[in-house]
């Protein structure tokens, strides 16, 4: 025998190495045996003879345990190498073949970039409203506290004497703190910056554990006094912004509000505030800041406190609730005047984002987007998954002769799939270029709001981790049906099919039922955003009860310091009176509050000498505080009465404007007009009605308007105001006159949110979710559409090529051309129809999740149904038309010597 | 010295070369044919006439390690009595081992004894 013949020595070895241990035993019990047996031959007695082959060997135990170590290390070794060098050689041969089709490469690598690069990209998003925690030791364990009353549909903000109530429980909480967020100014020795600061209880940063990155953060009882801890946390952005990062910082006194305040602590990159979606500058502890109201905190009326808190350990949130929910009901007896009917909810702080009253609409919308999220993904893969399908049908016989030649079943099947895995990674890095487009895309959605909003998206170590897991479970998912297809072939029936591929019918179904799925798919994604097209579409015909065109925006604020209320009334008088001149304005108008702003306000009424029933602490309306020609430029026509004049001054009896809906609740059938109401409560100021208004949607797109009270300026006077200035050319071009209206008035100003009001709407709340929902669900419908198509035309020309002789055989027997384009043509349409139907059942399904951010449009819309089920016909007809082409072009001669 | 015998360098010098002259003398007597490594260890001790003492617990370290070196391959085979013993084969490596190491050996012996046969006085 040759020593030197490796691969059979290698053969040998794998087949003894299996046990390392009894192999050494064995090979030294031999050598003992084998002295002893020779000793015995030349007359040693048994006995001696052995104790003599032990005393020879030496240490036989050290002996064994150090051949032992060296065979397994040996062994270890010898093993990775192998499975090294296998990968490397299925990497190169997988490079090599896919070099060999670039369109393929291309197609799937593309498919995989855009399904998991878009899924990263919404992931992203969902991750930072849901899944990221807040910064902090307790970030993960955070609730949220909000307020749930009769009269606003939506859970909201508490009072701070509630909130106080709520604290005390210390059996639930083991922190509770609530906070608010405030534009303060500060002066920064050349102007004004505008700042947005928490103001928040002492225990703001104890109660997420967040520990600050310079100087110190508040002590217990720093929220007590007024004025007595004036002391201002940073945010990191804001110190890197506004300080120059300079850590000299602490200790300095600078001037917010015209007073003194000690910059304390800067708090590191990752916090932002509290509410994940704004970008806040500072945080400071209530009572503080200046203008303190101390009242306003003992006031059960005033609810405007975020309540965020934590859980004792080993209290339940189930348990948690019972809690809140009886010290709720105690309010209530304790508080009837106040707290009648009011109840709370508690919730995992994540679930509050980005405010408590969106908290029952947001893990349903993150549903459908991850859902949707899924579904693209899962399209994307079954596509991948069924042109590697037929990349494998087409090397058939070249796989069948490598097993004929001794290659593994799982040889083949692993050369399949790291095939898979090289391509997915390949799309996996183009899903990164993807997601950045796709995230930058979404952070720069404006809101309708001068908030700093940030979207907190990002493309961070979270998000990339997630993309890494998608790309992986694609690779896999995608390489499996291939992979398994390359181990079921019949490989020696191939090897003797002339044409390398017999066998294949199966196949072919499984590939149609990939496809006919991804169809299916596509129609739930394109109903979901046919749905939302239809309603924005409703949404932007919907009469709101007010003009939306011609009209320009602008907000400004006169600083408390500086402008009493006085002097406030006269600048915005003088400032309405110059802009009106400005050419191109025809009317001018000054408002607090827009419709379908983020900002609002309530008015508790009781009407006074009406038939109504009126409960104690009267009725909560939204009001608004306006001047000049705001009915004019919104085009609201005044039913009654006369608008707001010169003589609703702040000495003159106050008088008040209500809507029709406001009128019609208290006097049905009578002029409202001279009609009066106490506001605050049964024993507040008497308001008297002098004019009756028709009624504007505010909330909701499409509501029936509610009661609403519009206040004079004059005598509610109010520090932020905007300019409602009705153009009668383009609106925008007029901002920059305006600019320099405010600016010759008093140019330290601050002049923001300068906007049309379509796009203060379309920005709006109300129509954002909507919005957005029509963005995501577009970009879905379009990229399931792609796929669908690609999914479509792989199957069907993959079928014009399987079928060349059948085909070739009809056209000998005389089918005509028609007859042939019908048949490719239908053989698509039998799979987008099926498609679509199964589609179409399952969309019911998911719509009807949406009924609640839908407008004006029913999740079964018929012209939605209808509308999708064409697109699909036509786009399977687009996709079979190459196919087809090729199939009328397939002379008989040739496709019957081929065999 | 112009050659040094490819041994492992890690242990003192003396181990060395204690190690590579055990080394030498298993592939000499694997290049008989296959051998166990009680049939190496018996080799040895008839060839040197109990000479040269290589303990049997140095032995099969030594017989791994070449192994693992790919100097000499293993195979499980069955003696002229019917038990089952682990006979160790030459490799192709080992085989051009063996004839480097032999040819560095004799011109070390010839330098050895050169130098302790010598007649000429350092001038």
């Amino acid at each position: 025998m040759s020593a030197g013949d490796t691969p059979k020595w290698h053969r040998y070895l794998r087949f003894w190495r299996a046990n390392v241990a009894a192999d050494v035993d064995d090979e030294l019990a031999f050598h003992v045996d084998a002295r002893t047996q020779e000793l015995r031959e030349a007359g040693v007695d048994a006995a001696a003879a052995r104790a003599r082959a032990l005393a020879e060997f030496g240490d036989v135990e050290r002996t064994r345990v150090t051949l032992r170590a060296m065979d397994e290390q040996h062994l270890t070794h010898e093993r990775r190498t192998d499975i090294a060098a296998d990968l490397l050689r299925d990497v190169r041969v997988a490079v090599r073949g896919l070099r060999r089709s670039p369109g393929l490469v291309a197609v799937v690598s593309l498919t995989f970039a855009l399904g998991i690069g878009v899924t990263t990209a919404i992931y992203s998003l969902v991750d930072a409203f849901l899944f990221r925690p807040l910064p902090g030791a307790y970030g993960k364990e955070l609730v949220a506290l909000g307020r749930i009353d009769a009269e606003i549909p939506l859970p909201h903000v508490l009072s701070f004497p509630d909130f106080r109530d709520y604290r005390a429980d210390t059996a639930t909480f083991a922190s509770l703190m609530a906070f608010t967020s405030r534009i303060a100014t500060l002066d920064n020795g050349r102007g004004a910056d505008r700042l947005w600061i928490d103001e928040g209880t002492a225990n703001y940063f104890s109660t997420i554990g967040l520990r600050p990155l310079l100087g110190r953060t508040f002590l217990p009882g720093d929220d007590d006094g007024v004025l007595g801890h004036p002391n201002l946390v940073l945010t990191y952005k804001a110190w890197q912004r506004r300080f120059g990062g300079d850590s000299s910082v602490i200790g300095r006194v600078v001037r917010i509000n015209d007073h003194p305040m000690t910059v304390i602590g800067v708090m590191p990159a990752e916090f932002h505030g509290v509410l994940p979606v704004l970008d806040v500058d500072g945080v400071v502890c209530l009572n503080q800041l200046w203008p303190v109201s101390p009242q306003v905190l003992e006031d059960r009326r005033v609810f405007g406190m975020n309540i965020i808190g934590r859980l004792r350990p080993g209290v339940s949130l189930d348990r948690a609730r019972r809690a809140v929910t009886l010290e709720a009901q105690r309010l209530e007896r304790a508080y009837p005047t106040t707290n009648k009917n009011v109840g709370v909810m508690l919730v995992d702080e994540r679930y509050s984002r980005p405010s408590i009253s969106v908290s029952r609409i947001t893990p349903a919308l993150a549903a459908v987007f991850m859902t949707l999220v899924v579904l693209v993904l899962a399209v994307a893969c079954a596509n991948v998954a069924s042109l590697l399908l037929s990349r494998v049908v087409g090397r058939g016989r070249e796989l069948a002769i490598r097993a004929a030649i001794g290659a593994s079943q799982w040889r083949i099947v692993r050369q399949v799939m790291v095939e898979c895995a090289l391509l997915a990674l390949l799309g996996g890095l183009g899903a990164i270029v993807v997601a950045a487009v796709a995230i930058r895309a979404i952070a720069s959605i404006h809101i309708a709001t001068d908030l700093p909003i940030r979207w907190g998206v990002e493309l961070d170590g979270r998000v990339l981790g997630f993309t890494a897991v998608v790309t992986l479970l694609a690779g896999i998912a995608t390489g499996l049906a291939p992979g398994l297809a390359a181990r079921k072939r019949n490989l020696s029936g191939l090897l003797r099919s002339s044409a390398g591929n017999a066998g294949v019918r199966s196949h072919q179904r499984l590939r149609s039922l990939l496809v006919g799925g991804q169809i299916a798919v596509s129609v739930v994604v394109l109903v979901c955003a046919g749905l939302f097209v239809r309603s924005s579409s409703t949404i932007s015909r919907m009469t709101l009860g007010f003009r939306t065109d011609h009209l320009l925006l602008v907000s400004t604020n006169l600083p408390t310091q500086r402008y009493d209320s006085t002097r406030g009334r006269a600048t915005y008088a003088e400032l309405v009176r110059r802009v009106a001149t400005l050419p191109g304005v025809r009317s001018v108008g000054l408002t607090r509050f827009l419709p379908f702003g983020f900002e609002r306000d309530n008015l508790s009424v009781v009407p006074i000498a009406s038939a109504a029933r009126v409960p104690a602490n009267g009725f909560s309306y939204f009001d608004n505080v306006i001047a000049a020609g705001y009915f004019d430029a919104l085009g609201i026509p005044l039913l009654e009465g006369r608008g707001f004049t010169d003589r609703d001054s702040a000495r003159a009896p106050r008088v008040a404007i209500v809507n029709d809906a406001f009128a019609r609740a208290f006097w049905p059938g009578q002029p409202a007009v001279g009609k009066q109401f106490h506001i605050d409560g049964g024993t507040g100021p008497v308001l008297e009605i002098i004019g009756v208004v028709r009624g504007m949607q505010d909330l909701i797109p499409g509501e029936t308007p509610k009661p609403y009270v519009f206040l004079p300026f004059d005598q509610s006077y109010r520090e932020e105001m905007t300019l409602l200035v009705q153009t009668s050319g383009d609106p925008l071009p007029l901002a920059s006159a305006i600019r320099s209206t405010v600016a010759s008035l008093d140019a330290s100003l601050p002049l923001f949110d300068v906007r049309t009001m379509n796009e203060h709407l379309r920005n709006g709340q109300g129509m954002l979710f909507t919005r957005i929902g029509t963005a995501f669900a577009s970009v879905f419908g379009l990229l399931a559409l792609v796929l669908a198509m690609i999914g479509v035309y792989g199957v069907v020309s993959y079928a014009v090529t399987q079928r060349t002789r059948e085909i070739g055989v009809r056209v000998a027997l005389g089918a005509t051309l028609p007859g042939i384009l019908g048949l490719v043509v239908k053989h698509g349409l039998r799979l987008a129809w099926s498609g679509v139907a199964v589609g179409i059942v399952v969309s019911f399904a998911v719509t009807g999740v949406l009924a609640s951010i839908l407008y004006g449009v029913k999740p079964h819309d018929p012209l939605v149904l209808g509308g999708v089920a064409a697109l699909l016909t036509a786009i399977a007809i687009v996709a079979c038309f190459a196919p087809a082409r090729r199939a009328t072009r397939i002379d008989p001669i040739t496709a019957l010597r081929a065999e | 010295m112009a050659a040094r015998a490819p041994a492992v360098a890690d242990e003192s010098a003396d181990l060395d070369l204690l190690k590579g002259t055990v080394e030498v003398m298993i592939l000499k007597a694997l290049s008989w044919g296959p051998m166990h490594g009680f049939g190496v260890a018996r080799w040895i001790r008839q060839t040197t006439d109990d000479v040269l003492q290589v303990e049997d617990s140095a032995l099969y370290p030594a017989l791994h390690r070449m192994e693992h070196r790919g100097l000499i391959a293993a195979d499980w085979r069955l003696t002229e009595n019917k038990r089952r013993a682990k006979y160790y084969i030459l490799t192709t490596k080992g085989r051009q081992q063996l004839r480097a190491r032999v040819s560095t050996w004799d011109r070390y012996a010839r330098a050895v004894s050169q130098v302790v046969h010598a007649t000429v006085q350092p001038s």
